[in-house]
């Protein structure tokens, strides 16, 4: 940690300015952040490498953010609400369709969203442990990602279509973070098994309508009776 | 390297001096110079059995991998699967809970660091392996290929809820205990998952 950031760090707490990144100078500052981390990690990115590229003034970066994180945090903001857009035809379908097309729509779409920011997310998930700034907020995220994934399992529940005991919160979130944990691992290209963000679609499917819509498995072999019951089709 | 062999009295309290110090020491201050003050030896029995601070965190590791082996030394049987799955987890919750330091050091690190990240990965692949065979027991019929892939993600996600577990930060998940149902869920979901889809068609 630089003397620089240690600094602004201690600055945090004055700065509450919320960054939607509506200026030509932020977006400036998010773009050029963006560059630098897909080409070295953000330990190695300094607040002169960022007002460099972006042309602007440490006054004017200053001014807007209070350290490299808050760039960070900022970009994470803007990219997760674009991934929470595009899981719409997911959360908003009708309840009268098959889950698994929506479902697979939604990844795909996320997919391509995380392989177009992964640097920024790579960042974010590598720090997020250290940085209390970047943490509060990943956790908000990831917190608003499982809450509309439970609220859409309780109706699922509800109207008989999935079944399961398990407090729909907790597998929410246990989908939430496993989903996450394998994109961010797609993205580094490091396990064949998940090779990439589009690749990983399928598997995430399956793991996905099994939790929600898989049969309890009490007693549940081959040729159980339980039926999972995601097996209902659109009314076209 | 074999991680089976008998190892020196000296390995092992390397071995389990930089255990302890992982408990208090982030990965990125822990020298060889604390290693041997902690296990009371010299430098040179040390660089006897160890080249690097690295080589120590992959004996442990390699330790590690074969308690995770061991806790797939049973097959789940068919009559009891949820059973069979619960099991599997309590002991891989228990080998987690043992090594947590250790292991939410490399977590955090082995991005960065190649001689973590070969490790890791070699872990994670190894338990996608168990996976991927336990799912191609269970269903007689199935693509391995599209059962490996989600069996390396539901390893990915594993490793992911017990670090989370483990760091105390999230309500939801805030216990390798607690965590259990939901990983059970997900991994009867994989093993069953097919059946889903047939039913469907069917």
């Amino acid at each position: 940690v630089s003397a620089e950031d240690r600094l602004s760090a201690t600055r945090r707490s004055d700065r509450p300015r919320v960054h939607g990144g509506d200026s030509d100078t932020e977006q400036a500052i998010f773009t050029a952040t963006e560059e630098l981390l897909s080409k070295l990690p953000l330990q190695d990115l300094s607040v002169a490498q960022i007002i460099e590229r972006a042309g602007v003034s440490r006054a004017t970066f200053y001014f807007y953010f209070s350290s490299k994180y808050a760039v960070v945090a900022g970009l994470l903001a803007r990219v997760m609400d674009e991934i929470y857009e595009v899981m719409q035809p997911f959360i908003r379908r009708q309840g009268d369709t098959v889950a698994e097309e929506p479902l697979r729509e939604s990844l795909t779409a996320a997919a391509e969203v995380w392989s177009t920011h992964r640097a920024s997310l790579r960042a974010v998930m590598e720090h997020w442990h250290a940085v209390p700034e970047l943490q509060t907020l990943w956790l908000d995220v990831v917190n608003r990602f499982a809450s509309g994934l439970a609220a859409d399992i309780d109706r699922e529940r509800n109207a008989g279509l999935a079944n399961g005991e398990l407090d729909s919160r907790m597998l929410g979130s246990a989908l939430i973070w496993g989903t996450e944990r394998c994109f961010h691992v797609a993205g580094l290209g490091v396990d064949d098994d998940l090779p990439n963000e589009q690749a990983i679609v399928e598997p995430l499917l399956a793991l996905w309508l099994g939790a929600i819509y898989g049969a309890d498995a009490g007693g549940g072999s081959n040729g159980s009776t339980s039926k999972p019951k995601a097996s209902r089709r659109s009314r076209s | 390297m074999s991680a089976t062999r008998d190892r020196s009295e000296a390995e092992l309290a390397v071995l389990d001096a930089t255990h302890r110090l992982l408990e208090t020491v982030p990965l990125g201050e822990l020298s060889v110079s604390k290693v041997i003050r902690e296990a009371g030896i010299s430098r040179a029995t040390f660089y006897f059995y160890f080249s690097s601070k690295f080589a120590v965190l992959a004996a442990l590791v390699a330790r590690l991998a074969d308690e995770l082996n061991g806790t797939f030394d049973s097959r789940v049987s068919d009559a009891d699967l949820e059973r069979g799955v619960e099991d599997r987890l309590r002991a891989i919750a228990a080998v987690w809970r043992d090594n947590r330091s250790l292991l939410h050091a490399i977590a955090e690190n082995w991005q960065g660091a190649p001689e973590l990240r070969t490790l890791w990965l070699g872990v994670i692949d190894r338990l996608t392996d168990l996976v991927t065979a336990e799912i191609c027991d269970v269903r007689q019929s199935a693509d391995p290929s599209a059962i490996r892939s989600q069996a390396a993600a539901l390893a990915w996600a594993i490793e992911r809820y017990l670090y989370v577990a483990g760091l105390h930060v999230y309500a939801d998940i805030d216990d390798e205990a607690a965590v259990l149902p939901a990983i059970k869920r997900i991994w009867l979901g994989v093993l069953l998952g097919p059946r889903l889809v047939d039913d469907r068609v069917g």
